[in-house]
């Protein structure tokens, strides 16, 4: 047994850890027949020499998966051991449980590493059994069974990876079958522990995926807000008990109608005696009357004299002698039976008047039924969005389920370095959409671990600063839809990590403001929309189209001549004076592509739209701002969408109205310009040969490899030794900043996904730090799609390349970078 | 004679051997005919009129024919031939102007009808000047397309099946992808 790696990694390697290095060492110099190292350069445990060819390459993810299993199976059987022993100590104390513990922990590590996701739940699931069995949470007995399951179903999974190639499902599907039989809610005990041990274990997505259940391909369940599924509930019920009034409504109009329709068929039927009755009265009555002998008042005469007309034909009644009627003035003074007396012409008038009183009235029955069926409409309506409202907080959650996290984050990363970094929040029962908070959760992270590392390594500070403990403060507050959280800081914020945040939250049509106190301290505040579905936004005009501007981008509205609300002059001028700050204005319509941008000399400032960004200046000219509305929002067909235009929503009059990300729109057309720029660059002066900056790669060249798994440490600490580099390693970021300001290295070999800061986090700290202008920087990583390639060249890395990478390309990318000009064939960083 | 397939086991049971077959021939003689007329409607298509002639879409292709839109949302980026979004279905889908992407003309009015094309899921709003009857395209009769009509331009070949009694015959498997393309190409190269 050498001393080789007890060396390297007294801290982390055990006997077993030995072991699989020895298998890993015996594979990778097994094709040249060379023998496991037994000697280390003197003075230099980190520095490897070998005679090894450079057919010794990097381990095949075959080959990985092959160390990967012998690792696990030996964990499995000390597990099982472990068990054992804690069945017979039967007792919590016992050191089966800590060796159970150790080796769940570290193949929980290694599984989640090399892809082995269910692995990697069930090792996690053990060690949530050991957590609810020391809280006493759990049966000592129960636990030990449990244990026995979890077991099983790991090894289970083992024999399928083996067998197969890939992880079977089952067995974990089984064990939580299991767990439920045995009342184990591994998702509840997860959730009631502190976050503290799991902080650097796990990125921040995959936390939050196991903490709320979701991204589960296997949960067929989702986890809501009980509070809020209960609110939904009775607002569900509020909604359907309208029902009935709703249909009571429905039948009043109906009646209402039926009533007025009613009355003015009577109304119709009085027309046709009127009009006759008019004529007969234009057209000297009384000759036709007396000459057919009927008495005026006589409807039935009326008929036979109106068919008389029709016919020409006048049949002859008998005469029938009738009282004169008396003159008006006669009536007037005597009225001997002291009756009234009607003529055709009353009845008539009197039946109209009745008619048009029951049109009245069934035009105002009508009118007040249709108000009732308003009214319900509208209380329709507001129970509809007060159940779409409840519906999107459903998967909403506390703030302070993140700030647990980060303030998880924070003391681990303090801690080590037996700093205190005082830590506040305030309104950490504000609840956020899951899908806002999980989207905001790395961002943050990083902000605060790039904050705390800043303090720890870069910042100088006095004796009496050093007594004085940084401070990081939160604190959030909601108004209407929209969500407001202040981070405060008592130094500098890394520029970098607001960029990150502020590129997140931009995503999420929200706006980052940056303040600064004249004491030093930073605020950034964060203003978001609270659910991703629903925008509260400004209808703005552009040309004859209209679009959606979200309010949470906007600081003010310009109004110049016309705008919204009936401005004054007075208030318009001050805000004139307001926009003589503005240095960067853009017109909406040209961002649309709408029509050609006009000469800024010419153009009158109308309206605009202030936006909250870093640069306070930047306003967007718009034709008109109609209104404020609320809309649901919906994502674009991917091939639809353009450059801070992602989501629609679709107005009543059924009109696709784009939803607009401005400050994205903004940036992307900015970026989109220097691209096209730089290209221009690029295409010149490849024409220019590179001066070789020195001999060879064989000059001394220190490289210091960041990464989290032992096996890639190992190869290509390996290979770059044999190829005369001086090689330093780092199992995590805060390592490789720590190594870095202690060995001052030529050249990073950067993975990205490590515990306590990623590969970004570190990239963008040494970017920020003139002493480092000259690290040579190549992100070394299994993500290869370009958003990962383009932030890794937006924060300054060199080149990029993916694992599994070959040997020689990761060599020639390395000579190419130390300035070799045969050498530049490897993936640059566009 | 009974409905063929209203008959129960009881009845067929009851049936006599000779009266048993015959009834078997019979219903086996309706099968030809029903994926005749499958047939048939897979072949139909909609002849649709462009500015320089008409052109053929495959009638199953087409989920909705509808008057065209009164208004569309205009997408940046977008290729000359989308006119803009619309709402279908409560969903926005692109409108495409099909004489402007078969021919490089616009019939520059909204005035046509809207044709709902749907391919794997790939839902477009087609806008054709005018649209006439439907004709059973013989397929042993469609010639392949020896170089571009006055239809399309050279460009657009690859989405013609063929030409049939002098009409291209529209191949909604290729059009649909490559509208998509062509869409999501223009948001990076304008």
């Amino acid at each position: 047994m050498d001393d080789f790696d007890a060396q390297d990694h007294p801290e982390e390697l055990s006997k077993d850890d030995l072991e699989v290095l020895r298998a890993f060492h015996n594979l990778e110099f097994s094709t040249t027949n060379d023998s496991f190292p037994h000697e280390t350069t003197p003075g230099a445990s980190h520095v490897h020499q070998s005679d090894t060819d450079q057919s010794a390459a990097f381990l095949s993810e075959d080959d990985m998966l092959a160390l990967f299993a012998t690792e696990a199976d030996e964990e499995i059987a000390a597990m099982r051991l472990a068990v054992k022993q804690l069945e017979q100590d039967n007792r919590l104390d016992s050191r089966g449980l800590k060796a159970l513990k150790r080796c769940a922990h570290k193949v929980a590590g290694t599984a989640a590493a090399i892809g082995c996701a269910s692995m990697s739940t069930i090792a996690r699931h053990i060690e949530t059994i050991i957590k609810l069995m020391e809280g006493e949470s759990l049966t000592f007995q129960t636990g030990l069974i449990a244990l026995y399951n979890s077991m099983q179903a790991l090894e289970a999974t083992l024999h399928s990876l083996v067998s197969n190639g890939f992880e079977s499902k089952n067995p974990l599907l089984q064990l939580e079958e299991e767990y439920k039989r045995l009342n184990i809610d591994v998702h509840v005990a997860k959730n009631s522990q502190t976050a503290l041990s799991e902080a650097t274990d796990v990125t921040t997505s995959e936390w939050f995926s196991q903490q709320t259940g979701m991204r589960d391909p296997n949960s067929t369940s989702l986890r809501v807000n009980a509070r809020h599924f209960n609110k939904l509930l009775e607002s569900a019920e509020n909604f359907i008990e309208l029902d009935i009034p709703m249909e009571h409504a429905q039948k009043q109009v109906e009646t209402a109608i039926n009533d007025l329709q009613f009355a003015q068929s009577r109304l119709h039927r009085l027309e046709p005696l009127l009009s006759s009755l008019t004529l007969s009265m234009n057209a000297t009555p009384d000759t036709l009357v007396e000459d057919a002998g009927y008495p005026p008042s006589s409807l039935v005469a009326r008929i036979l004299q109106e068919a008389s007309i029709r016919t020409s034909h006048v049949p002859q009644i008998k005469k029938v002698a009738r009282p004169q009627p008396l003159l008006s003035y006669e009536a007037a003074l005597w009225d001997e039976m002291e009756i009234d007396r009607f003529s055709e012409t009353n009845v008539l008038t009197h039946s109209l008047a009745e008619a048009i009183t029951d049109v009245a009235l069934a035009t105002t029955h009508l009118q007040q039924a249709l108000a009732h069926l308003k009214s319900i409409v509208a209380q329709q309506v507001i129970q509809a969005s007060t159940v779409r409202n409840e519906v999107f907080l459903l998967r909403s959650l506390p703030f302070n389920f993140l700030v647990t996290r980060l303030r998880a984050a924070i003391e681990m990363i303090a801690g080590a370095h037996s700093e205190r970094i005082q830590f506040d929040i305030s309104g950490e029962s504000v609840e956020i959409n899951q899908d806002v908070l999980e989207k905001l959760a790395d961002p943050l992270l990083e902000l605060v671990q790039m904050q705390v590392a800043e303090v720890l390594f870069f910042t100088h500070r006095s004796e009496q600063d050093t007594d004085r403990s940084p401070h990081i403060a939160f604190n959030a507050h909601a108004t209407g839809n929209e969500i407001t959280i202040e981070i405060s800081f008592s130094q500098s914020v890394p520029s970098a990590a607001v960029a990150l945040l502020q590129d997140t939250v931009h995503q999420l049509y929200g706006s980052v403001s940056l303040q600064k106190k004249g004491t030093g301290k930073i605020t950034l505040q964060l203003r978001l929309p609270r659910s991703r579905r629903m925008i509260q936004g400004l209808l703005v005009r552009a040309g004859s189209q209209q679009v959606i501007v979200s309010v949470s981008q906007v600081k003010r509205i310009h109004f110049n001549k016309l705008g919204m609300n009936g401005q004054t002059v007075q208030d318009r001028n001050s805000q004139d004076t307001l926009l003589i700050d503005t240095d960067e204005i853009y017109e909406l319509n040209t961002l649309l592509g709408i029509q050609a941008q006009k000469h800024v000399a010419e153009k009158a400032l109308q309206t605009a739209l202030i936006l909250e960004l870093d640069n306070p200046g930047t306003a967007i000219e718009v034709d008109e701002v109609v209104k404020e509305v609320e809309l649901v929002m919906k994502p674009l067909s991917e091939y639809l969408c353009r450059p801070g235009i992602t989501n629609t929503a679709i107005d009543a009059n059924g009109n696709v109205l784009l939803v607009l990300n401005l400050p994205e729109m903004i940036r992307l057309k900015e970026m989109y310009q220097q691209v096209a720029k730089t290209g221009m660059e690029v295409d010149t002066e490849s024409d220019h040969e590179q001066p070789m900056l020195q001999s060879g790669p064989q000059a001394c060249h220190k490289i210091l490899i960041a990464d989290d798994s032992i096996y890639i440490r190992q190869s290509l600490n390996m290979t770059l030794s044999h190829e005369g580099y001086v090689v330093i390693d780092a199992v995590d970021g805060l390592q490789a900043l720590d190594q870095l300001s202690k060995e001052s290295p030529d050249l990073l070999l950067l993975d990205v996904e490590m515990p306590n800061l990623n590969g970004y986090d570190v990239l963008s700290i040494i970017r920020s730090h003139q002493e480092f202008s000259t690290l040579k920087i190549i992100m070394l990583t299994s993500r290869s799609s370009e958003k990962h390639k383009r932030r890794a060249s937006e924060l300054g890395a060199n080149a990029y390349l993916t694992k599994p990478c070959p040997q020689d390309e990761l060599l020639k990318t390395i000579k190419s970078l130390f300035g070799d000009k045969d050498e530049h064939t490897y993936e640059q960083v566009e | 004679m009974l409905p063929l397939h209203g008959l129960s086991t009881n009845d067929l049971e009851k049936m006599a051997d000779e009266e048993f077959w015959n009834y078997a021939r019979v219903y086996a003689d309706t099968v030809p005919r029903i994926s005749s007329q499958e047939r048939n409607y897979q072949d139909q298509h909609l002849e649709c009129e462009l500015s320089y002639g008409n052109c053929l879409i495959p009638l199953k292709a087409i989920v909705e024919v509808l008057p065209s839109p009164r208004q569309y949302t205009r997408l940046p980026l977008a290729p000359t031939w989308m006119r803009g979004l619309i709402t279908w279905r409560s969903e926005a889908i692109p409108l495409i102007d099909l004489d402007m992407y078969l021919c490089g003309v616009s019939s520059s009015r909204l005035n046509g009808m809207l044709l709902i094309a749907n391919y794997s899921d790939i839902i477009v709003g087609l806008l054709v000047p005018g649209i006439g009857l439907t004709t059973t395209v013989q397929f042993e009769q469609v010639r392949p397309s020896t170089g571009p009509t006055v239809s399309y331009t050279p460009i657009r070949a690859g989405v013609i099946r063929g030409v049939y009694a002098e009409e291209p015959v529209l191949d909604i498997s290729a059009l649909l992808p490559d509208v998509v393309q062509q869409i999501g190409m223009a948001a990076h190269y304008g």
